[in-house]
């Protein structure tokens, strides 16, 4: 029976191996990894804006103004071109490209009017568009006489001037370049687009190289910045690259060094390690079977579930090596009850973290449970043969000793007094309550390197751009009602935004272009206009005829990337338009679209994820209290199991607050963690028979552990060193309460 | 029809300078240290298709610090104030508004660049050449021809005209923008004043 078993857990571990080898699809974006909308939507749509976004690099040259800037420039725009890697380079800009897209627009000119003209003529003021008119025949600035037969009341001409409100830069183009001048420096900008993802690692590395070697290879008159979502990733991606390497070096010498000491042998140490990469082999593939997908992310968090089924190994191997005259089947059946009761308890907490919703959570639940059952079948199923306790060494005198005094230790006795716990419960309840602040914010997630950062701000107030990013997302599966929205929403935002330019001032809706075709039919026919013409001595044009068509150079692309950052074509069956909008206006009351704040937003959802989280948490807790306590320890038993690693996570969280680290959503991954590894340590040491020499292993376990996420606090990422901090101090806490447990049964 | 388009894109621009050419460095040299300039000026513009000229007349004030003012008075009563800050108008004695008009601002560029000592900061737009015979009757004269294509497409030249004093360029009087189709704009300045003084709180005030 027992053989059979094996041989089909084998065969399915290595149907999982040819299935993951096969299927593996690692998701390593980091925008992937963020809480989504409840529309799919607005999903859709946000993350069209982000890719766009993403796709961006803004390049500047900085010189003094007596120095030739501009071929400098060229040579390094036409050098990108040539290099292949981006799909567009604009150093500068294509006036032709601009008057051409104009020309597209005269068959229409009489359905097109400014915002101004169009609110004079709302008003009943016909006569302010003929002053506006003759300021224009009167004042500064030049036109020609071809100008004036097309356009002689000078409507068309403001119509078209609203287009440069879609320029975010006031750069100076007039030599084509794009450039600026401020006090003694001059500016020339040139814009890349990236050909390819901005999280792929290997295309990073060359955009990096192509874009920040500048400094060193341009002349030195010269001094580049730039700035770019790609920049920023492949800062990342090598700053991960060298906290993976530390801390897997740091951990893998470390358990290394833990296993020959204490088991003087290499062979527990490459069964241990086989059992928990098969474990962690089979957890892979059964969510990348459930997800579709694994998040590195999730992968990176999951990998955690190491920590725990490192347990099973431990208390195994403690167990065989002090009683070498048992054979392997025994040793199991005495430590069976334990494991069992240990793995369900752990489970049941993790799986609670299904009920959030929060993709990335489902997956490292997913992921843990799966991982922790494979390691537990294995220690049961193969432990036994291919470590038989007859082979292994004489466990050392002198860490038995260290355990010994560790159950005895101060901590543990004064717990076991009646009425401690309930007293910790209260005071450290309290203290939770007083200094409990989170910080939900997303910006944590990465720490963004301080040389690039500086350069986007240096950019950014060359360039006078605000980095607000609120929008206003309006959908609609019909592109003419979808700009009568936006009117609407527009006309309505400018309330607060008095500048502001929709897309459908610039394309309006069928109605908008009637109405405009007939309020110029109403000015061409009065006797205003009849004067004007009269008193100038020309001839009045007549009126062209309304036509169709207008909407269609929106939806074939024909106006080009002007519009790119607003209308964002048609996604998931439905057209989009985002409507940028200041603090003023997202704090308006919305029922038509969705305010879209995306850092805003995501801290938001990580909070409701928190706090979802931390409500799943408590109640699985709740549920394993009334499961220990009905099936098999009683109340008051169960009270101090739970309570021991509970404690020791909320200590740990105060203790992560009280000393300034970040406090989020990842704090509570880090006492799930906490007491999953928790609530095995108390339950083997309430089941074990020799608790001395059970708390031999739990103290290994805890050192790998405590090794592990201690060093997880070197990283730069605030949120990875919270997690290390709070889960490496609660384990060390859940150690130092566990013997509470067993000095009360004896 | 492109060209028209091709205008209007000019629009879009924020213009360089003109260069350092002989007479305009005699020019700048004069301006230099000058706080205020205030002249009364008189636009004509002819346009084909236009039968009768376009005359405007009114004041132009101009501080290195604060800007140009362009004050229209006649035919209609319009204010142009161009600073740092950008653009802004006033009609008919109404509240000063701030516009996005670049064509405005291209032309400002160019006067407030003759008009300010500040030549040398900024990048040419235009070739210059200078009408030698034009030292008659105490006046210097030089043509700015644009470089770029695309403003060649717009603007055939621009003449500039000024006073000499002591045989050196004093001021301008006269400027001459003639454009492709033909069309023809002169914009005469009389009564100039140059101020090297702190201007009061009343000149000041102009520029608000």
């Amino acid at each position: 029976m027992n053989r059979t078993l094996k041989i089909l857990w084998l065969l399915f571990v290595c149907g999982m191996a040819v299935f993951i080898y096969n299927h593996h699809a690692f998701e390593s974006n980091i925008l992937k990894l963020l809480p989504k909308y409840q529309s799919e939507q607005t999903n859709l749509v946000v993350s069209e804006v982000t890719e766009r976004i993403n796709k961006q690099v803004v390049v500047m040259a900085e010189a003094a103004t007596g120095f030739d800037l501009r071929p400098v420039v060229e040579a390094k725009a036409q050098a990108w071109r040539q290099g292949g890697l981006f799909d567009q380079v604009m150093d500068r800009v294509d006036w032709n490209q601009w008057a051409d897209r104009f020309k597209l627009l005269d068959p229409y000119k009489h359905q097109l009017l400014s915002i101004e003209d169009r609110a004079s003529w709302q008003a009943g003021d016909e006569e302010a568009v003929i002053v506006r008119a003759k300021e224009r025949l009167f004042g500064l600035g030049g036109f020609d006489a071809q100008q004036f037969l097309n356009d002689p009341l000078f409507a068309f001409e403001r119509y078209l001037q609203q287009w440069q409100s879609l320029n975010v830069f006031q750069l100076n183009s007039s030599d084509g370049s794009l450039s600026s001048v401020k006090g003694d420096k001059q500016h020339h900008f040139v814009f890349l687009t990236l050909n390819d993802s901005a999280f792929s690692p290997e295309y990073q590395q060359q955009v990096a190289a192509a874009v920040l070697d500048l400094n060193q290879s341009a002349s030195p008159e010269v001094t580049w910045s730039a700035f770019g979502a790609v920049l920023y990733a492949e800062h990342a991606f090598q700053q991960a690259k060298g906290e993976i390497s530390t801390v897997g070096l740091g951990s893998l010498i470390g358990i290394l060094l833990l296993f020959l000491l204490v088991f003087r042998s290499v062979k527990p140490l490459v069964v241990s390690i086989s059992s928990m990469a098969l474990g962690m082999v089979v957890a892979l593939a059964v969510t990348q079977w459930a997800f579709g997908e694994v998040h590195l992310f999730a992968l990176l968090f999951g990998a955690t579930m190491t920590g725990v089924s490192i347990d099973y190994c431990f208390h195994y191997l403690t167990k065989a090596q002090n009683n070498r005259e048992l054979s392997g089947l025994k040793v199991i059946q005495g430590i069976r009850g334990a494991l069992l009761i240990g793995f369900l308890s752990s489970s049941l907490v993790y799986l609670g973290f299904i009920v959030t919703g929060y993709g990335v959570l489902s997956q490292v639940t997913v992921f843990s449970v799966v991982g922790l059952c494979s390691v537990l079948i294995q220690v049961l199923l193969f432990f036994p043969d291919w470590l038989a306790p007859k082979t292994s060494r004489a466990p050392r005198s002198g860490l038995q000793l260290w355990a010994r005094i560790w159950t005895v230790n101060p901590l543990a006795g004064v717990l076991q007094r009646s009425g401690v716990m309930p007293t910790l419960w209260l005071f450290l309840g309290l203290f939770t309550y007083w200094v409990y602040q989170p910080n939900d914010d997303v910006r944590a997630l990465q720490s963004l390197s301080p040389s690039l950062k500086a350069q986007e701000q240096h950019i950014r107030t060359t360039l006078n751009w605000s980095n607000d990013s609120a929008y206003l997302l309006l959908m609609d599966e019909d592109l003419d009602q979808l700009l009568m929205k936006e009117q609407q929403a527009v006309t309505k935002l400018r309330e607060v935004q008095s500048d502001l330019v929709g897309i459908s001032d610039l394309i309006p809706s069928k109605d908008q272009q009637k109405k405009n075709h007939s309020a110029l039919e109403d000015l061409f026919n009065s006797q205003l206009t009849e004067t004007y013409f009269s008193e100038l001595g020309a001839q009045p044009p007549s009126l062209s005829g309304w036509r169709h068509g207008l909407l269609d150079l929106l939806k074939d692309g024909s106006l080009g990337e002007l519009l790119d950052a607003r209308f964002m074509g048609h996604l998931g069956g439905q057209w989009s338009i985002m409507v940028p909008m200041s603090q003023a206006g997202v704090e308006m009351s919305w029922d038509e679209g969705t305010v879209i704040q995306q850092a805003h937003d995501t801290s938001q959802l990580f909070q409701q994820f928190r706090i979802k989280s931390t409500q799943v948490l408590l109640i699985s807790v709740a549920l394993l209290c009334l499961l220990l306590a009905w099936l098999k320890y009683g109340w008051s038993r169960t009270f101090r199991l739970i309570s021991v690693p509970a404690l020791s996570g909320l200590f740990s969280l105060v203790m992560t607050q009280c000393l300034g680290y970040h406090v989020s959503l990842f704090s509570i991954l880090a006492l799930l963690l906490v007491f999953g590894m928790g609530i095995d340590y108390v339950v083997f040491l309430k089941e074990s028979k020799e608790p001395d020499k059970t708390m031999v292993a739990l103290m290994l376990s805890a050192t790998t552990t405590v090794l592990a996420f201690g060093l997880l606090m070197l990283s730069q990422v605030a949120v990875i060193q919270s997690f290390g901090f709070t889960v490496g101090l609660g384990i060390l806490m859940v150690l130092l309460m566990a013997p509470s447990v067993i000095e009360k049964e004896e | 029809m492109k060209r028209c388009f091709l205008m209007i894109c000019v629009l879009f621009w924020h213009v360089g300078s003109a260069n350092n050419d002989l007479a305009l460095q005699q020019l700048h040299a004069a301006h230099t240290g000058v706080t205020y300039f205030e002249a009364r000026f008189e636009q004509r513009r002819h346009v084909k298709f236009i039968a009768k000229p376009l005359v405007s007349n009114g004041v132009i004030l101009f501080s290195p610090d604060l800007g140009l003012v362009w004050q229209v008075n006649q035919p209609l009563s319009v204010k142009t104030v161009i600073n740092q800050s950008g653009v802004f108008k006033s009609t008919q004695g109404g509240p000063l508004n701030k516009v996005k008009d670049p064509q405005i601002k291209i032309i400002a560029d160019i006067l407030s660049e003759l008009l300010s000592a500040e030549l040398d900061q900024v990048n040419s737009q235009f070739l210059i050449e200078p009408v030698n015979d034009a030292k008659q009757n105490d006046h210097w004269q030089v043509k700015l021809k644009p470089k770029n294509t695309l403003m060649k497409k717009a603007i055939q030249s621009i003449d500039i005209q000024g006073v000499l004093q002591n045989d050196q360029a004093h001021s301008i009087d006269t400027i001459v923008i003639k454009n492709q189709s033909g069309d023809d704009t002169v914009i005469q300045f009389t009564g100039v004043v140059l101020s090297m003084k702190a201007l009061s709180e009343q000149q000041r005030g102009v520029f608000e």
